[in-house]
């Protein structure tokens, strides 16, 4: 029977998801399960599987098509009945104001290149290239032409209008400046004769006109991954009071602790990372700051304390910043952080995690890795309330209490707290107190999981 | 008679639909052109084609409308046509016209030059005028616009009292008793049709097992229903094998080509409509090098060249369709391409019209072509009975088709057969070539009461929801 599979809310607060590709072909028999396409939410790129076994009767959409929730994604001839439809997940707030409908954004499109009207050509031009006849493309007339004068062949361009239909902002995003188009170069500068007694330069810039260097842009619709980072960052910045609090850790004993105990479970297959260390120093902190873990209801005006945590851990993926989510890390031994981390990393690396692991975080830690500098203003996880950005870890020249110079490894913390919520003097405790477990790591050992 | 050499930038040869176009385009764009024409200015079109057709399926239509206005409650007697006054008023037509061609050339600086042009080199050819004086023009292109002639059937040559093609068709002095059409294609069926509906005693002998083949069965059945009510014959997949004198007339012999039955049809004569085949005889394509493909047509690129960079062609003699309205298309693309622009045919699609009773109007892909071309597709039909206008012309027959990409919701494609169904088929095919989605044509109000409603209302079917139709 025919089932109109719709597309199901995939993540949290998601609306539309866009369709990277299909994995299956009209006339195909799939499986029950089994995946059938691939679709980036507002967080990450998901494989949807095949709610029913049966063939595919219909794949309305294209790579790059913008489907909303509860919208048919594609058709089936299912087997045997069809499943009740789910296109709604999670509970559903019937306060919660409606997420800002996608503004129009009129894109000023740059106006078409006035290309000089071309005096007419004389002569012929030596045997130019075939041109082809008609087209299948979807376009307006106007456009075909625009893009043959920007030299780009509008059958491989992938529509932004409705049904595919390539725009002529399409055509200016994918045109490559012509360094030819440019005017050409005055050739005549005659620099004036020199005063008397004025010192004439012996060097002069290179000839070279610099004005024949053409000016280039590229415009990019804002899509997917990216889309969803500017909104969510955006909205961060623009609610939340951030203060961001920076502080240098001394790393010895981290050092010596991690070198003893990555060698203890390298049987086992585990890489336990400083990034671990300082998951858990953070856990082991945040019971006596409840206020760090909660997270703001700014419509309601209320603070919601979270007795859960769910640690968030910003990855740098290809398509961009992605969140992914250790659920009730507070539970969690050091090597379970550890492998949770690894398998996270490892996943979010290639496109792997679920939605629901994209989810649902309570405090978040940011790293840069290898470039990790000196510090940062790291931008708190919205709705979140507290964020912990780790830098690189190097051998630094610290003043002992007894004047000594030694190099010792060192390490800078930079916390953002929401100001609203957090005072000052807060913020600087719990950095102190992640700092003491860092700096002696046996005292997490007091800690219970 | 004089010899000269004269110089341009660029030549026209023929002076139809495509070759006018394209030399007014140059003129526009200050590009020197001559403009070559051995006949009237207009070429087959204008002369002896679509307008004076028209004009006679115009005239005819009406004769016929007094003859049937009894239903409106009308009654005429004594309808009497005097074919000569309707003959010179076409003639009217088609001068006012061919007038205004010469105007808008010269007007926007081409030249035009009378005779017979045949190319002597690449880039030089003569004109013999009909004072036999020779011009040499050398050129740097040239736009080969010289359309094409009626075909002949083998057995039957054109002779101009037997066996006549269609511009003699379009000239009787008198309106025929009977007439034999071989060639049930657009040109036979709208000769047949207005000298049909004239008086004569039409029948159509067809080769292949449908009229207006090339268009969708139930497009073409309102026609062949019609035509025959009023009198017509059909003979389908029948062959015309020869004819003889008889009488005054002719006997022509057909041939049933499944059953090899043999018939004899008396007529007064013969009018030959099987088609025609690009002209470029005596053009000279040796001296420059150009051959045509195996039906005689110069192979084109999307810029109107020619396998010779400098050489363009335009209209029937550059390909199939052989419809003014692509030759005038072409030749804008190949005046624009020699003047330096980045033009190129690079259209969706191409209307059809065939001004039958009730007249067929097609665009873009028909279901068919489309599902054929990897398309999958959404079939919307809407009946002109259901349409308030139709209905008060008292023209109920005939539908409208939208195909639509179901994948994309792109329009793709109109058919359409009924009443005036010729001026419904521009909106479509601007919506095409805009890549138009289906529901911007069918949420676009369309007047009331008038035949476009059955466009938006065949879109909408299309789509699962029309007003004035069920959908299922």
């Amino acid at each position: 029977m025919r089932y109109e599979f719709k597309l199901p809310d995939l993540a949290e607060g998601m609306v539309e998801g866009e369709l990277v590709g299909w994995l299956v072909a009209v006339g195909d028999k799939v499986k029950a399960e089994q995946p059938v396409a691939e679709v980036m939410t507002d967080k990450a790129t998901v494989v949807i599987p095949s709610p029913v076994a049966g063939a595919i009767l219909e794949l309305p959409w294209q790579p790059g098509d913008i489907v909303k929730i509860g919208q048919a994604l594609m058709i089936f001839d299912a087997d045997g009945a069809a499943p009740a439809q789910r296109t709604h997940a999670g509970h559903v707030d019937p306060n919660a104001t409606p997420s800002p409908s996608p503004s129009p954004s009129p894109t000023p499109s740059p106006p078409p290149t006035p290309s000089p009207t071309p005096t007419p050509t004389p002569t012929s031009p030596p045997s130019p290239a075939p041109v082809p006849r008609g087209t299948r493309a979807l376009a307006a007339p106007a456009t075909r032409r625009l893009a043959r004068e920007l030299g780009i062949d509008i059958g491989h361009i992938v529509g932004t209008g409705p049904g595919g239909r390539v725009t002529p902002e399409d055509l200016q995003a994918k045109a490559v400046p012509s360094t030819l188009a440019a005017p050409a170069a005055s050739t005549s500068f005659q620099s004036p004769a020199p005063a008397a007694r004025v010192q004439v330069p012996t060097w002069s810039p290179s000839a070279r006109d610099r004005g024949t260097i053409a000016e280039s842009e590229e415009r990019q619709k804002l899509r997917g991954l990216r889309r969803a980072i500017f909104e969510t960052m955006g909205r961060s910045k623009r609610t939340a009071a951030h203060f961001t609090y920076v502080d240098e850790v001394d790393c010895e004993n981290l050092y010596t602790a991690r070198e003893k105990l990555a060698k203890a479970v390298e049987p086992k297959g585990v890489r336990i990372t400083y990034l671990a260390f300082i998951a858990k120093a953070m856990l082991c902190a945040l019971p006596r700051f409840p206020k760090m873990n909660a997270s703001v209801d700014d419509d309601k005006q209320e603070v919601v304390l979270k007795k859960h945590v769910h640690l968030g851990i910003a990855a740098a993926t290809e398509p961009g910043l992605v969140v992914p989510v250790i659920r009730h890390a507070d539970r969690m031994s050091l090597l379970d952080l550890a492998w949770h981390i690894q398998d996270l990393g490892e996943r979010a690396k290639t496109n792997k995690l679920r939605p629901d692991e994209l989810k649902g975080s309570t405090i978040t830690i940011t790293s840069l890795g290898k470039l990790g500098g000196l510090m940062a203003t790291p931008i708190i996880n919205h709705p979140e309330v507290a964020i912990v950005g780790i830098h690189a870890m190097q051998k630094r020249a610290v003043v002992l209490d007894d004047d000594r110079i030694v190099a010792r490894r060192r390490m800078n913390l930079s916390l953002s707290f929401d100001h609203r919520l957090i005072d000052g003097h807060e913020g600087a405790a719990f950095a102190q107190a992640v700092k003491t477990y860092l700096e002696d790591p046996e005292l997490m050992l007091l800690e219970t999981v | 008679m004089s010899d000269a050499t004269l110089a341009t930038n660029t030549v026209v040869v023929g002076a139809g639909p495509g070759g006018y176009v394209a030399a007014i385009r140059l003129g526009q764009l200050g590009v020197p052109c001559v403009l070559i024409e051995r006949d009237e200015l207009g070429g087959t079109c204008l002369n002896v084609g679509c307008i004076p057709s028209k004009a006679l399926i115009s005239a005819s239509k009406l004769v016929q409308a007094i003859r049937h206005a009894g239903a409106m409650g009308i009654d005429v007697q004594g309808v009497s046509v005097d074919l000569a006054r309707m003959m010179s008023w076409k003639d009217s037509v088609v001068g006012k016209l061919t007038g205004g061609v010469g105007g808008l050339v010269k007007g926007n600086g081409s030249k035009i030059m009378r005779g017979t042009a045949r190319f002597t080199g690449p880039k030089s050819l003569e004109v013999r005028a009909a004072d036999g004086g020779i011009t040499t023009l050398a050129f740097e292109h040239a736009i080969i616009a010289t359309g094409s002639v009626p075909t002949a059937l083998p057995g039957f040559v054109f002779d101009g009292k037997h066996v006549l093609g269609s511009t003699e068709g379009l000239a009787f002095a008198r309106v025929p008793e009977r007439l034999v059409v071989i060639g049930g294609g657009y040109i036979g069926m709208e000769l047949g049709g207005v000298w049909q509906r004239l008086g004569t005693k039409v029948t159509v002998v067809e080769y292949l097992d449908q009229l207006l083949p090339g268009f969708e069965p139930d497009l073409v059945r309102p026609v062949a229903k019609r035509f025959k009510e009023a009198g017509g014959e059909v003979l389908l997949s029948t062959r015309a094998v020869g004819w003889e004198p008889s009488g005054n007339g002719v006997r022509v012999h057909i041939e049933e080509r499944g059953s090899g039955i043999r018939k004899a049809l008396e007529a007064d004569h013969v009018l030959l409509t099987v088609g025609r085949r690009p002209l470029t005889d005596g053009l000279g394509l040796a001296a420059l090098g150009l051959e045509t493909d195996a039906h005689g047509f110069l192979v084109v690129d999307g810029a109107q060249r020619t396998a010779i960079p400098h050489i363009f062609a335009v209209g029937d003699v550059a390909g199939q369709p052989m419809l003014a309205h692509k030759a005038s298309k072409e030749a804008e693309v190949a005046a624009e391409v020699i003047a330096g622009q980045p033009s190129a045919f690079d259209v969706r699609a191409i209307p059809a019209v065939v001004f039958t009773d009730p007249e067929i109007a097609t665009v873009g892909l028909s279901a068919k072509d489309a599902k054929a071309q990897g398309y999958e597709v959404k079939v919307g039909k809407f009946a002109f009975a259901a349409n308030g206008r139709a209905l008060s012309l008292n023209e109920t027959e005939g539908f409208v088709r939208i195909v639509v990409d179901a994948r994309t919701k792109a329009l793709l494609g109109f058919e359409a057969v009924g009443s005036e169904v010729s001026n419904l088929v521009a909106e479509v095919a601007l919506a095409i070539e805009m890549g138009a989605q289906a529901s911007e044509l069918g949420q676009t109000i369309h007047a009331h009461p008038t035949l476009a409603e059955a466009v938006m209302e065949a879109t909408n079917a299309a789509l699962g929801h029309a007003v004035h139709a069920l959908n299922r």
